[in-house]
């Protein structure tokens, strides 16, 4: 028997939006917790191997999604690029010209990855390292080995915002000389009538929200991916489920408002969890088997099929730890089902007599 | 010039209070997680410890007598009801239960008050441990019960659903390392908050309270600059105090804009936001217009009155509207002179301009 549940009727910008927020900060959780259990060498490293494959898998294809022309001088369309989808992923960009050899781009606060005072914990190295997996790597992809990338502040030196240029050189570069460091006294300022645009044909409202909640599940993706790559898949899960539980513990509060959920039993969280599904557009279907319990069958909405049964183990510690915050005695159990079935999982929520801890 | 806070004149003491809290609780967490980005795990723990222990010291007897605690209720009861009490005046979630008078269970709800949002995930469980081993295990010396220890058996950061513990009476004296235990467990009591401790409304009306979540806020940033100064010394507390202001900045500058309704890329924008955010903290603020197209404002800091700080520290709050300043545009300039006083107060002048030329 299906049971009643009042699924949040938003449109689907506010549903991809609010989608992205968790998706977000669930990318944020795993970096940091990374960080905190292995220290400020790890993140860096994580961060420049994610932003390593993002651009191996991205740079090229988005440089044509997003209609700028390949016939553009290499550092129009490298600063074109980060300041364009950038923008589409929910930072504030700002881009300036200097001439056809030499553009900047400036990532303005707050920071999309650190939001809030969490950003104080981050070392420098975690932000250059980041640039250094991306931006020094354009000038190879388009052909062009003139091209450099010079970051000129991040915010964790105490600057206002994160900045840098490309620029084509008259050589070509070596190696290291790809990406430099160099404070600069002084930059040119943004014109917003100067910056280059979406074609509004092209990317409608839809499409940008779509696009923006994509964002955020592509660095949550790539972050897990690489974490395997460099952990193994034992310790990878360890960091993951770590980052959910404290993901549960500081927000589940903030989505049950979100989502005006006021009880505090199995029906709420079952509830919470639909609407969570549901505004994720992912397949799923809620019923209620006895009573006082309810299942809740679905298909993972963010983890890809070549997910590792570890990884989805250590996702779900997200709604085990949300369950302990509703109460000591909703019980959440899930069964994983064989690839093939209809459905990825089923959970089973239950208000149960005695504490659970 | 007083319009540039007319805005928010009449606002409730409630909403004042609430929005200065903040600012100052953003001040200490960045505080903190800097002192962990630049000092490691051992140095927030040191901080976190002794920053705990000073405010255990200069709080705990006082706020048992403050809050109307029965001193001749059992050291378990008593030192429960504290944390219960105070930490809810602070704005955290609390829950307390009496398993018996000897065993008194006191729970910390999630968000952590210290490390809101994001920024709890990068402080290790050794700061949440530093922190309780600060406070609790001292309480019962200074209630002259040495029987008295604290068992803490979760934290947010070891993954678990809140900060819970309980004080229990032993049989007999506590060894110095007795008083402070951490021991996982199966379960825990439920809360009724039927049978929770209440404070006298008489003795505490609504404005009170208010104030009292603002001096928690202001307390525990007050003692965390004081407990840096005395762990790194002036040079090197003033850098990490200044890096934070920073920081910290780059990231709120918008935030608290929103919550004193001032934003803009001006100067005059800048001096709403500034202006405003001293007067929720009762600084005494008064703005002029300066020269053509600036302002003057003048403001006797609401940290620190109690005992003098050094100057350096001063300098490095001032690194945070530095930093505003060019969050808001790169053509605001804003300077700082530190006006003559006959007291501890500290009484500044800010010069706030639009220049022509950016100024990075």
């Amino acid at each position: 028997m299906t049971f009643a549940i009042s699924l949040p009727d938003w449109p689907a910008v506010e549903c991809r939006d609010v989608t992205a927020r968790l998706w977000t900060r669930q990318w944020s959780a795993l970096q940091f917790i990374i960080m905190r259990d292995r220290g400020e060498e790890a993140l860096a490293t994580l961060r420049q191997a994610i932003l390593r494959r993002h651009q191996r898998a991205k740079f090229l294809k988005g440089v044509d999604k997003l209609g700028i022309s390949r016939d553009l001088p290499p550092a129009v369309i490298a600063g074109r690029y980060h300041y364009l989808s950038n923008m589409i992923g929910g930072l504030r960009m700002q881009y300036a010209e200097e001439n056809s050899k030499k553009v900047w781009v400036r990532y303005l606060p707050p920071s999309w990855s650190f939001p809030g005072p969490s950003i104080c914990a981050i070392p420098s190295s975690a932000q250059r390292r980041m640039f250094a997996g991306w931006h020094p790597q354009n000038g190879k992809s388009l052909g062009c080995p003139r091209l450099g990338f010079v970051v000129t502040k991040v915010f964790q030196d105490g600057e206002p915002y994160d900045e840098g240029y490309f620029q084509e050189y008259d050589h070509d570069l070596a190696g290291d000389e790809l990406i430099q460091y160099r404070p600069s006294l002084t930059s040119p300022d943004f014109d917003p009538n100067a910056a280059p645009r979406l074609d509004d044909a092209v990317w409608t409202t839809e499409r940008l929200a779509l696009a923006k909640r994509n964002f955020a599940r592509g660095y949550l993706e790539d972050c897990i991916d690489t974490a395997l790559e460099m952990f193994g898949v034992q310790t990878a899960s360890h960091y993951l489920a770590q980052s959910s539980r404290l993901c549960a513990i500081q927000f589940c509060h903030d989505m049950r408002q979100t989502f005006d959920i006021k009880g505090k039993g199995a029906a709420d969280l079952a509830a919470m969890f639909a609407a969570i599904d549901h505004i994720a557009e992912g397949k799923f279907a809620a019923d209620i088997t006895q009573g006082n319990t309810y299942t809740l069958s679905r298909n993972l909405a963010f983890a890809p099929e070549r997910t590792w049964p570890e990884i989805r183990a250590a996702l779900f510690e997200f709604p085990l730890m949300c369950a302990k915050i509703f109460g000591a005695r909703v019980k959440l159990t899930r069964a994983s089902l064989a690839t093939g079935a209809e459905w990825d999982e089923i959970w089973t929520i239950e208000d149960v007599a005695d504490r659970l801890f | 010039m007083d319009e540039m806070f007319k805005a928010v004149e009449g606002w409730s003491l409630e909403d004042k209070c609430h929005a200065i809290g903040r600012f100052w609780a953003l001040q200490w967490t960045a505080l903190q997680l800097t002192v962990l980005r630049e000092k490691g795990e051992a140095g927030l723990v040191d901080l976190k410890y002794s920053s705990l222990r000073r405010h255990q010291r200069g709080y705990f007897l006082q706020g048992v007598e403050k809050l109307g605690i029965d001193g001749s209720l059992s050291p378990a009861q008593v030192a429960g009801r504290y944390h219960y009490l105070s930490n809810m005046l602070g704005g955290v979630d609390m829950e307390y239960i009496e398993e018996s008078p000897k065993k008194v269970w006191i729970r910390y709800h999630a968000p952590a008050w210290s490390y809101p949002q994001e920024s709890l995930f990068a402080v290790p469980a050794s700061v949440q441990r530093a922190m309780f081993a600060g406070w609790h295990p001292h309480n019962g010396p200074s209630l002259g019960a040495p029987r008295l220890g604290f068992v803490l058996t979760k934290v947010f950061q070891d993954g678990e659903p809140y900060d819970e513990g309980y004080f229990e009476e032993f049989d007999r004296d506590l060894h110095s390392d007795e008083r402070i235990q951490y021991r996982p467990v199966t379960s825990s009591p439920d809360f009724d908050p039927e049978k929770a401790p209440k404070l006298d409304p008489q003795k505490w009306p609504k404005d009170r309270l208010t104030r009292a979540r603002r001096n928690f806020a202001r307390g525990y940033l007050e003692d965390g600059v004081r407990t840096v100064l005395e762990i790194y010394g002036t040079q090197t507390a003033a850098q990490l105090l200044a890096q934070a202001a920073r920081l910290c900045a780059v990231q709120c500058t918008e935030t608290l804009g929103g919550l004193v309704q001032a934003g803009g890329t001006k100067a005059a924008d800048f001096t709403r936001l500034f202006s405003r955010l001293a007067f929720m903290a009762d600084e005494d603020v008064v703005v002029r217009r300066h020269g053509p197209s600036g302002y003057a404002m003048e403001r006797t800091i609401a940290l620190f009155r109690s005992e003098a700080i050094p100057a350096e520290i001063y300098d490095a709050l001032f690194e945070f509207p530095k930093m505003s300043a060019k969050v808001m545009g790169a053509r605001v300039k804003v300077s700082r002179t530190v006006l003559p006083s006959a007291s501890n107060d500290v009484r500044e002048r800010w010069i706030i301009e639009d220049v022509p030329d950016r100024l990075f």
